[in-house]
């Protein structure tokens, strides 16, 4: 359900690839929404952003700690920010085990900005952009 | 009583006999006047002391001498025939019969002459034949039966009288013909009649198998001939020849049995057999020859090759025949139809035999079907490509994931930086400069994306196995390349160390041996990421091992927990839970197509190293300490 309010929060991207991180911090600026970017789960689970943003765009395979293994984290210690995981791979019950992890969207990579943007405005129930 | 009308003066003047007186010096007193016409000299030449010495024979000479004062001296008289040159120069024989008288106290010889020239020459004719027909017969090889006309036996030599175990004083004068078995005899008397007969003819050799029975009722096989010799009187001598041809027979059945011999262990070999002489005629075939080209074996043998097995075919194996002829061995693998006009694969042999002076007198020509193992050849190698594939399309499965990834990697950021840099220009104060930055991001993320494309195709394509000259080293490179994000994403460090005094440029298959080192690289990174701790490693080495470059491929992951390291190998055997097994099986398979091997070991400390060597380039082999 998306709100008539426009979403104004920040969003944190986590990716450990940098063009990508890049990108969507990109994309997410030019529509005038704050981003932060880490690396991997353990880095962005450590950081203050945990707590301090609005939407969490978390990439799925990660070496180390993969997307599914931080949004577990995530429910225990910010239970309330809304995830949208991506991926890269082709998986055909993706979108299940996403939901079934307590994901608020997902997205299959390639997107385009309209995916992306109505994933996040899915996910906190406010327009994007 | 009428006086006789005889004068015996006339008488001894005019008859046959020439009367003379001769001293025992041999010179003439008195001859008959008829000695003119006898010998052409004129009377007095008859009483020269030397008359003898010129008119003699010189072969005669010294028996006529002997003879008249060896007789004058013994008192038995002469009793001589000489020869004697007529004044005309012709011979002539004359017979001197004398008695030695006294006469005054002096001894004398009282005799005649006459000539018997014509019962000489007779004689000597006859002597001659026979003479003839006794060395024929003492020299033949063959047992001779001298038979006149009407078959009745005359003489036989000492063979014949081997042969037939009769003495001639046996059989002389019976007939011929029991010489031969009863079964045989009216056939014989057949031919010898019209031999017989026949007088045109001189000789015949009687083409039919006979046989002459022994005294022993033993039968001998023989060859009979018949050869005429001409009697003095008229009538035709006969001479029977009979070769024994027991030991001929025996040698050809030596000779028979020899080949059959051959015949057999050729028709048992798996290869068609032949023998071809200087005319290009088949001398011998085997079964499997004769069959090849649907014809019995006795109508190839004799004919022309050409005739056999057509002008194509033959214009194919013309030169190996000419360089077998030419004395040199050939090997030709080729494609001929058989009879039935199916394609086969052969190899074919071709070896020069030589007679006793050296000189080519043929070929041999060994002919072995390998159709099924060229076949067989064939399939292995789809076979293989086939396994290169599946194992391709099986990593391909194992690494779609992380395939995709890769691609949607670059992916992602070049849509996001494209859509960014529009939202960015469409501003009411557009952001160049950003929108400048994502636009270069896209171009170089589209760059990458490209690459991880190139080198996807590379590992899909599937084709023959191809000959082209790769640097191993940067084979190698680009797999760890591609292997990058999953090492990455299993916290795995893969290293290559660089091959820097090591050469390695080898002859091969880029996307097979691509294959080889993912599969190897891959497992290092499988087996190290079960690590509990860091650092998980895999290394890439290049070591030179005489004309060979060795990629060592070595993990400190637990190394491989059997003791049987050949096993590994095997198919479907795997230490992985979500693995094929396939993995090294076709890394084998692949690396031995290259002439190359692989082997397994665990490294001292932990770990698992596999060992792939390849053979090098040709311009890259040099000698090393160990080869």
């Amino acid at each position: 359900m998306v709100g008539e309010t426009r979403f104004s929060g920040r969003v944190a991207v986590v990716d450990d690839d940098a063009s990508v991180r890049r990108a969507l911090a990109r994309l997410f600026r030019s529509i005038d929404i704050e981003v932060v970017t880490q690396d991997s789960g353990p880095a962005f689970l450590a950081s203050p952003a945990l707590h301090d943003v609005d939407c969490l765009v978390l990439d799925v395979h990660m070496p180390g700690m993969s997307g599914l293994e931080v949004l577990d984290e995530v429910k225990v210690a910010a239970s309330k920010l809304p995830v949208v995981l991506m991926t890269g791979r082709f998986q055909a019950d993706f979108a299940e085990r996403a939901i079934a992890a307590g994901a608020s969207g997902f997205l299959r990579k390639p997107f385009t900005d309209s995916e992306l943007f109505a994933a996040v405005a899915e996910a906190t129930g406010e327009q994007v952009p | 009583m009428t006086p006789l009308a005889f004068d015996p003066t006339d008488f001894l003047e005019s008859g046959p006999l020439v009367p003379f007186v001769m001293d025992t010096k041999e010179t003439l007193l008195w001859v008959g006047p008829q000695a003119v016409d006898l010998l052409g000299y004129p009377a007095e030449r008859w009483m020269d002391p030397g008359f003898w010495d010129e008119i003699v024979v010189d072969d005669d000479l010294g028996q006529v001498r002997d003879a008249r004062r060896g007789g004058a001296a013994s008192g038995t008289g002469v009793s001589v025939e000489y020869r004697v040159r007529k004044a005309d120069g012709v011979v002539l024989w004359l017979a001197e019969v004398g008695r030695v008288a006294s006469a005054d106290g002096q001894l004398r010889i009282h005799g005649y002459l006459y000539d018997v020239t014509e019962r000489k020459l007779r004689e000597v004719a006859l002597w001659k034949s026979e003479e003839r027909i006794r060395s024929v017969l003492r020299n033949a090889p063959d047992a001779m039966v001298l038979t006149g006309a009407d078959g009745r036996v005359q003489n036989m030599n000492a063979r014949a009288e081997s042969l037939f175990q009769y003495q001639l004083a046996d059989i002389a004068g019976s007939l011929i013909d029991p010489l031969v078995p009863e079964r045989l005899r009216a056939r014989f008397r057949e031919l010898r009649e019209a031999f017989a007969d026949d007088s045109e003819r001189r000789s015949l050799v009687v083409g039919e198998a006979f046989a002459i029975e022994q005294r022993e009722g033993v039968e001998v096989p023989v060859e009979i001939g018949m050869s005429r010799v001409a009697g003095l009187d008229g009538e035709d001598q006969i001479l029977n020849s009979f070769r024994d041809l027991t030991a001929r027979r025996r040698v050809e059945a030596q000779l028979r049995s020899s080949e059959r011999r051959v015949r057999q262990i050729a028709n048992v070999l798996p290869a068609m057999v032949c023998f071809v002489d200087g005319e290009e005629r088949f001398r011998f075939v085997n079964d499997a020859y004769a069959e090849w080209y649907g014809w019995q074996r006795h109508q190839m043998e004799g004919r022309r090759v050409r005739e056999v097995i057509g002008e194509s075919a033959y214009a194919e194996v013309e030169p190996a025949f000419r360089a077998a002829l030419a004395g040199t061995a050939t090997h030709v693998r080729g494609e001929v139809a058989d009879a039935a006009g199916a394609t086969r694969s052969v190899d074919m042999s071709f070896v020069p035999q030589f007679d006793e002076k050296d000189a080519v007198d043929g070929f041999f020509s060994v002919v072995f079907d390998v159709t099924s193992e060229v076949r067989a050849e064939q399939a292995d190698r789809l076979h293989r490509e086939e396994l290169a594939h599946v194992a391709r399309v099986a990593t391909l499965g194992e690494l779609a994931a992380s395939i995709a990834h890769e691609l949607n990697q670059p992916l992602s950021a070049v849509v996001a930086n494209a859509q960014a840099a529009r939202r960015l220009l469409d501003r009411d104060s557009p952001d160049i400069g950003e929108a400048r930055a994502a636009l270069e991001d896209v171009a170089s993320d589209a760059r990458r994306a490209g690459d991880v494309i190139s080198s996807m195709r590379q590992l899909l394509q599937r084709g023959e196995t191809r000959q082209e000259a790769l640097d191993l080293q940067r084979l190698v490179s680009d797999v760890v390349e591609l292997v990058h994000s999953e090492a990455v994403l299993r916290g795995v460090e893969v290293r290559v160390s660089p091959a820097e005094d090591v050469a390695t440029e080898v002859q091969g298959d880029a996307a097979q041996l691509t294959q080889v080192f993912l599969n190897l690289v891959k497992n290092g990174i499988e087996s190290t990421s079960r690590l509990p701790t860091v650092p998980r490693r895999v290394t890439v080495g290049f070591v030179a091992v005489g004309g060979s470059v060795e990629v060592h491929v070595t993990d400190n992951g637990p190394g491989f927990g059997s003791d049987d390291l050949e096993g590994l190998f095997q198919p479907f055997v795997t230490g992985r839970p979500d693995g094929l097994g396939m993995g090294l099986t076709i890394s084998r398979t692949i690396t031995e197509a290259h002439g190359g091997s692989v082997v397994a070991e665990n490294v001292p400390g932990g770990g698992a190293r596999l060992r792939v060597r390849l053979p090098l380039s040709d311009r890259d082999r040099r000698p090393t300490p160990d080869g």
